[in-house]
């Protein structure tokens, strides 16, 4: 057991899908040419096939504290790293070849049905779901590595010990996220690491400090005085995601709104949103419809002209202030030799 | 009409007045203090393990702030760029942006995922490295490497040439919009162009990004304030907007603006990604808008949810027009030589016509009523000047029987399909609010009848009130000036002090506000509006669609039977030559000589123009020489014969354009050196332009046809561009320096100093400039509010009525019918082909920059791909991902197909940019667009309509075009 616990709060209600917290992760953790088809930081639009592709129903984690099944997910099912033509573009001529994706035409991306969504226009709704690894408090990879190459970090952060790490990928079926992946070059498994060495100088994670939606709050759970105990803890309105997987996850996330509906005829519904209610409940179970029910109490009081310290949070009026304290400024860091 | 295209004279040594008056507005406030940057040292952590690779990777050399600075994206974002082993590899935003207000959310970390990856855009493929010379044929992709003065001579020798052969407005440059910023590579092109006189590409309309609309009512379109100033909205809406794709540094204060219990209101027929996070979503079928917004508008004033005081005071509506001519009442109507821009209202106090105060005619500074109070309700005759009678009643009645009789809730329906209950529910919505907004912005100008649809959504926010408020009403975009690049950009853009000292006596803005220790804020947007119009016409700037029409080519489709538009009386080619007759719009060179040279910066025509294939069977071929500069690989660049590779934007010291979204100016450091033969575009101008002389001199070429019937001594050219040898092309840092320390609202800090803060505080007032229309007031320690110039000190207007302006009574409006706000169906309504295509600024790309770069096309479906509804595939029998054909009578291409739930039927949705490149043949979405303009956005002699440089004429409207889809063979 872990002493205490990093966690992460993602605000749904003001994610915009930008990828640029993908980008961020990507751009510092895994640009090798091994870990191109990677992206430890996800981002799909719900309701979607997603990252890899059915991932929901892949199997894995616990039931009843048993462990679960799982699939193992190919490359195809992630998205490849496609590769281009561009050389031959730029020296090939007019309207000769085009800039196209070569090889076999894929199927998949991590990002292949993004903007698409569910429901009948016009009651069409849909909304983003980033994901990282969970950082599961029980972690259905650990359970699962014949090698004990996993680890849970004394901050709650879960790493696979790539030095004990054989490849074996036990883990990458055991995870009901399916948030690892395998290193072909390396023959290891990977996937984030919560940015430890940042978190380690006091700096937080590339993709919510990066994060211009300003929906990723980071902390400590028992830090009473950080933003994601609050939210988790003291006001419960951030909740996991399938929390019937059984691996207690870190990450928490605010359900999200959606616009009104309209009625049969046309007219507004006033009192239905457009993500049915089953679907959040498929998503965040029960936890997650009464999350979504303060939220929408706390709306109204404002709407009225009240106050609510909880959304006060949530705009994070003072950005730095999101951080649980991990607010050091990495561009002030001038490292020292050891 | 005599007020419009007023020639403003250029004078000598009127300094004097000036120098007692200009140097108060010089210093920036007092006490002023920028961030100390305190540094933290590390000691790198090692466990002797695996993890340790981690940590390694995550360690830099040092660290620069820098930014995107001429990708056209509107916003500024400041960056640290993690410098290792001489590379940037990786950046991460800069977060030092404080709270403007306690109550108010900062801006950190503005960024977005283009900027988070542009350090692997500069090191891939498509970097050009080397000048290189056109071998093969126009873009058959055979190249030869040159050197640089090579190259310099090359372009040097063509322009001479041309300069020779037929004047200087013969050799054309085109920097697109697309490749400006406020450093020392914009400065360095404006001079070259300054110096030669060429003809210089205004594409702001071209693109399709004037909102004619808001010039026809306002006489301005550039207003906003800061971003933050949104989260103090009431009632949002987002209208033809999209800003979760396109505005990601800001749109974070439209969703916590919700958290402090604004609603979000999103008017678009597809439930886009910024519908995801909304209370409420309008979805009228596609381009009809205008319909929807002027039903609302009834709503509100058949229900008396208007602001009584602002319509009286801020719009034309209570002016009394004729009944027997549909036009205002004006002076000349009433008395012998009688001006045609003074008006009148029907004075409620002492029963009798008054001029209406703020109007051209009348002064046209203040809208103070001083006692009066317009009626706007009334009938009654009037005694003309000709011995006849007529009835006049406020614009107000007559706006109520136009609406009543055609855009009541009911009515709308059947164009827009939307319920009058949702109609209702929103005028209610929007008239309650304590401050409602509506965003649309540039991008909101793309289809045909735009102007109608802002229109429509201006009268909304004048008869709300909402104009002026905090968090309220109609936001476009604006700048900061920066004063200092202004000056050294030229007089049309920074006109000489004293010239607009002179303007003083006439204006009247300042007086008893206490305002008069700055003349410049003396001005009012109409003086400033005289300035630069008068500037504007001593420089051959030309439009770009009148360019394409009398140069390109597109005559042979813009004369077309097809493409006229029938709710005109007269064939759109009369139009165009009516308006170049009358020096409405101007158009260089004339339209008898050729084009010999075309100078592209950055700018991607051949992705960009409407149909794309015209260009390139008329104007392409007809050109001498084409010269393309860019740091990468764009489709128009492999149609160069000259390509000149400048400096990515981390290897070169510059300023982001001056967004006022944000209260900071974002500077650029230089990190890496250039990468290969490239250089920065400052010194390319400046070499330049100093080879044009001494190859001059070689040939002996002295004097040539210079621009506007003037003589150009090639001779001068380089002093002109380096002021007499004071700037050397090889110092782009000393230029930097020289612009942030001739600018007051950066406190004239150094580029030293800037560069260690990466955002540099504004720390006071812009002067309404070329593109700075913010009109409101600075403060440090508040959000920036736009119009309150108007709302609250009661300046007037930029218009011929001095106010808000819904009757244009020029005479092509009403031959169109459009002299009042209507809805009227576009060519793609009207159109034989059943499906209409449409586009949007997309989330993956800045235009056509960084479409192509490999990373963000993994985190897309790799290739284009559009948008359509499950059921209008069915019925054509396609399946995901297939490749379809869309066409129309004009031109087709190829494209992949995604079903999705989000997109209104009939609708088909690629969201732009893609270069040509990427697909089938090089055929883009621009093939089926024939993009006729309108012809009322070249009327001119009226007031607010008449051109000037970045001011008023045709768009383009490359969404909403007729097309057919079917799966590709
Ligand atoms: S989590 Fe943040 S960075 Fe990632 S998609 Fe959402 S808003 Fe963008
Ligand atoms: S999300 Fe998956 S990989 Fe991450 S800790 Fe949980 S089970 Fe392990
Ligand atoms: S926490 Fe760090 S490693 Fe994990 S997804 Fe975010 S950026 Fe990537």
């Amino acid at each position: 057991m872990s002493k205490r616990q990093l966690a992460m709060v993602m605000d749904l209600n003001k994610c915009l899908g930008c990828h640029t917290c993908t980008v961020a992760c990507k751009r510092l953790w895994t640009r090798d040419e091994a870990m191109e088809y990677m992206w430890w930081n996800t981002v799909n639009t719900m309701p979607g096939k997603g990252t890899p592709r059915d991932w929901e129903e892949m199997g894995g984690g616990f039931k009843d504290g048993k462990p679960q099944l799982g699939h193992l997910p190919s490359r195809e099912e992630f998205g490849d790293a496609w590769k281009y033509n561009h050389e031959e573009v730029f020296s090939g001529g007019k309207a000769g070849a085009h800039l196209e994706i070569q090889g076999k035409k894929p199927e998949w991306g991590p990002n292949w049905d993004e903007d698409q969504g569910a429901g009948e226009y016009p009651n069409s709704y849909f909304f983003y779901l980033p994901r990282i690894c969970n950082h599961c408090s029980s972690p259905a990879c650990v359970a699962a590595c014949p090698r004990k190459a996993i680890e849970k970090r004394e901050d709650g952060i879960v790493v696979i010990n790539e030095d004990r790490c054989r490849g074996y990928r036990f883990c990458m079926e055991a995870c009901p996220y399916k948030k690892i992946y395998f290193n072909p070059d390396k023959g290891v498994s990977q996937k984030c690491i919560f940015c430890f060495p940042r978190v380690e100088q006091g700096v937080s994670n590339a993709c919510a400090r990066q994060c211009p939606g300003r929906i990723r709050f980071v902390g400590y759970l028992d830090d009473e005085n950080s933003a994601v105990h609050k939210l988790v803890k003291k006001w419960k309105v951030a909740v996991r995601l399938h929390p019937e997987y059984g691996t207690k996850p870190n990450v928490y996330y605010v359900p999200p709104t959606s616009p009104m509906k309209f009625d049969a005829d046309g007219h507004l519904d006033e009192k239905n949103p457009r993500i049915p209610e089953d679907y959040l409940k498929f998503l965040f179970g029960e936890e997650g419809l009464e999350a979504k029910r303060i939220i929408d109490k706390e709306m109204a009081t404002v709407r009225n002209g009240g106050k609510s310290e909880i959304l006060s949070v949530l705009i994070a009026y003072k950005w730095s202030e999101m951080f649980g304290g991990f607010d050091t400024d990495p561009a002030t860091i001038e490292w020292t030799e050891v | 009409m005599a007020i419009s295209r007023r020639t403003f004279m250029v004078g000598a040594g009127a300094g004097v007045v000036g120098l007692g008056l200009g140097l108060t507005y010089l210093r920036p406030r007092e006490g002023i203090t920028y961030p100390d940057i305190i540094k933290t040292l590390a000691k790198k952590i090692s466990y002797g393990d695996w993890s340790d690779v981690y940590r390694e990777k995550w360690t830099w050399d040092k660290v620069v702030k820098g930014s995107h600075n001429r990708a056209n994206c509107f916003s500024a974002c400041s960056w640290n760029l993690y410098v290792k082993e001489g590379i940037v590899w990786r950046e991460e935003q800069n977060t030092i942006y404080e709270q403007t207000r306690e109550d108010v959310p900062d801006f950190n970390p503005r960024g977005c995922q283009k900027g988070a990856c542009y350090s692997d855009l500069q090191q891939e493929e498509s970097r050009i490295l080397h000048p290189l010379k056109r071998i093969g044929e126009r873009g058959e992709g055979k190249w030869k490497r040159i050197s640089w003065d090579e190259a310099y001579d090359i372009v040097a020798d063509a322009v001479i040439d041309a300069a020779v052969a037929d004047g200087i407005e013969t050799v054309v440059h085109d920097n697109g919009t697309t490749n400006n910023d406020y450093g020392p590579d914009s400065g360095s092109e404006m001079r070259w162009c300054n110096a030669l006189g060429c003809t210089q590409l205004d594409s702001w309309a071209g693109v399709g990004d004037m909102p004619n609309g808001l010039v026809q009512t306002w006489g301005m379109y550039n207003a906003d304030g800061t971003t933050d100033d949104w989260f103090l909205s009431d009632y949002i809406v987002l209208w033809v907007a999209n800003p979760t794709y396109t505005r990601i540094p800001d749109v974070h204060f439209i969703h916590e603006a919700r958290y402090r219990g604004a609603q979000l209101v999103i008017v678009s027929p597809d439930f886009s990604a910024s519908t995801v996070h909304a209370d409420l979503w309008i979805n009228p079928e596609q381009e009809t808008d205008a319909a929807f917004g002027l039903a609302a508008a009834n709503f509100i004033i058949e229900n008396k949810l208007y602001d009584d005081e602002a319509v009286r005071e801020q719009t034309d509506l209570p002016f009394l027009v004729r009944e027997d001519t549909g036009r205002y009442l004006r002076e000349e109507d009433l008395n012998k030589g009688g001006k045609d821009d003074l008006f009148y209202i029907w004075d409620e106090a002492r029963n009798q016509i008054a001029a209406a105060p703020g109007c051209a005619g009348e002064g046209g500074t203040h809208l103070k009523l001083n006692g009066l109070k317009p009626a706007i309700d009334g009938r009654w005759e009037m005694d003309l000047v000709d011995g006849s009678k007529a009835w006049v009643r406020p614009l107000f009645q007559v706006m109520r029987d136009h609406l009543n009789a055609n855009y009541t809730p009911e009515k709308q329906e059947s164009t827009t399909g939307v319920k009058p209950s949702v109609v209702e529910h929103f005028a209610r919505g929007l008239a309650g609010a304590k401050a409602a907004m509506i965003y649309s912005t540039w991008g909101a100008c793309k289809n045909y009848h735009s102007d109608l649809y802002q229109r429509a959504m201006a009268l909304l926010m004048a008869i709300t009130g909402s104009q002026g408020k905090k968090g309220g009403g109609y936001r476009v975009a604006a700048w900061w000036e920066l004063k200092g690049a202004d000056e050294l950009g030229g007089a049309e853009f920074q006109p000489p002090l004293e010239d607009v000292l002179k303007m003083i006596p006439k204006a009247m803005r300042g007086i008893g506000q206490g305002e008069f220790e700055n003349p410049m804020k003396a001005l009012t947007p109409r003086e400033w509006e005289w300035i630069y119009t008068g500037y504007s016409n001593n420089f051959p700037f030309t439009p770009l669609m009148p360019f394409l029409y009398y140069h390109g080519g597109y005559d042979t489709i813009w004369d077309a039977e097809e493409n006229q538009d029938p709710d005109f009386p007269r064939a759109t080619r009369d139009y165009m030559k009516e308006a170049v007759a009358k020096g409405w719009m101007p158009i260089h060179p004339p339209p008898e000589k050729k084009v010999h040279v075309y100078i592209f910066t950055g700018a991607n025509p051949l992705r960009r123009w409407p149909s794309p294939q015209t260009a390139k069977e008329h104007f392409w071929k007809t050109t001498d020489l084409i010269v393309s500069t860019n740091f990468r690989w764009s489709t128009s660049t492999l149609f160069a014969d000259i390509v000149m590779p400048v400096a990515a934007y981390y290897e070169k010291y510059s300023i982001k354009y001056c967004v006022s979204a944000l209260p900071y100016i974002v500077v650029c450091e230089q990190a890496t050196p250039p990468r290969g033969d490239s250089k920065m575009d400052y010194e390319v101008f400046g070499m330049l332009s100093k080879r044009v002389v001494e190859r001059a001199a070689e040939r002996g070429v002295t004097e040539v046809e210079g621009p506007l019937g003037r003589t150009l001594d090639l001779r001068t050219v380089y002093d002109v561009w380096s002021m007499d040898g004071e700037l050397d092309p090889m110092d782009a840092l000393g230029y930097m320096d020289r612009i942030l320390t001739r600018s007051p609202n950066v406190g004239n800090i150094s580029a030293k100093e800037a560069f260690k803060l990466g955002a540099v505080p504004v720390v006071s007032e812009s002067t309404f400039s070329l593109v700075n229309q913010t009109c409101g007031d600075f403060d440090t320690e508040d959000t920036m509010t736009p119009y309150q110039w108007f709302t609250r000190d009661k300046v007037a207007w930029p218009t011929i009525t001095g106010r808000q302006q819904f009757l244009l009574d020029h005479p092509w409006f009403v031959e169109s019918g459009e002299a009042l706000p209507v809805h009227k169906d576009s060519p793609g309504m009207l159109s034989k082909y059943p499906l209409r295509l449409t586009s949007g600024h997309n989330r993956w790309s800045i235009h056509s920059q960084q479409r192509d770069q490999k990373m963000l096309l993994r985190l897309q479906r790799g290739e284009p791909a559009v948008w359509m509804h499950p059921k209008d595939m069915e019925t054509r029998g396609l399946e995901d991902h297939d490749m379809i054909r869309m066409y129309n009578h004009h031109g087709e291409f190829e494209a992949r197909v995604k079903p999705a739930a989000r997109m209104q039927p009939g609708m088909v949705q690629l969201y732009h940019a893609w270069e040509p490149y990427q697909f089938k043949g090089w055929k883009s979405q621009q093939e089926p667009v024939a993009a006729p303009w309108k012809p009322t956005h070249l009327a001119g002699g009226y007031g607010q309509l008449h051109y000037r440089f970045y001011y008023n004429s045709p768009g383009h409207a490359p969404r909403g075009i007729g097309i057919e889809v079917e799966k590709a063979s």
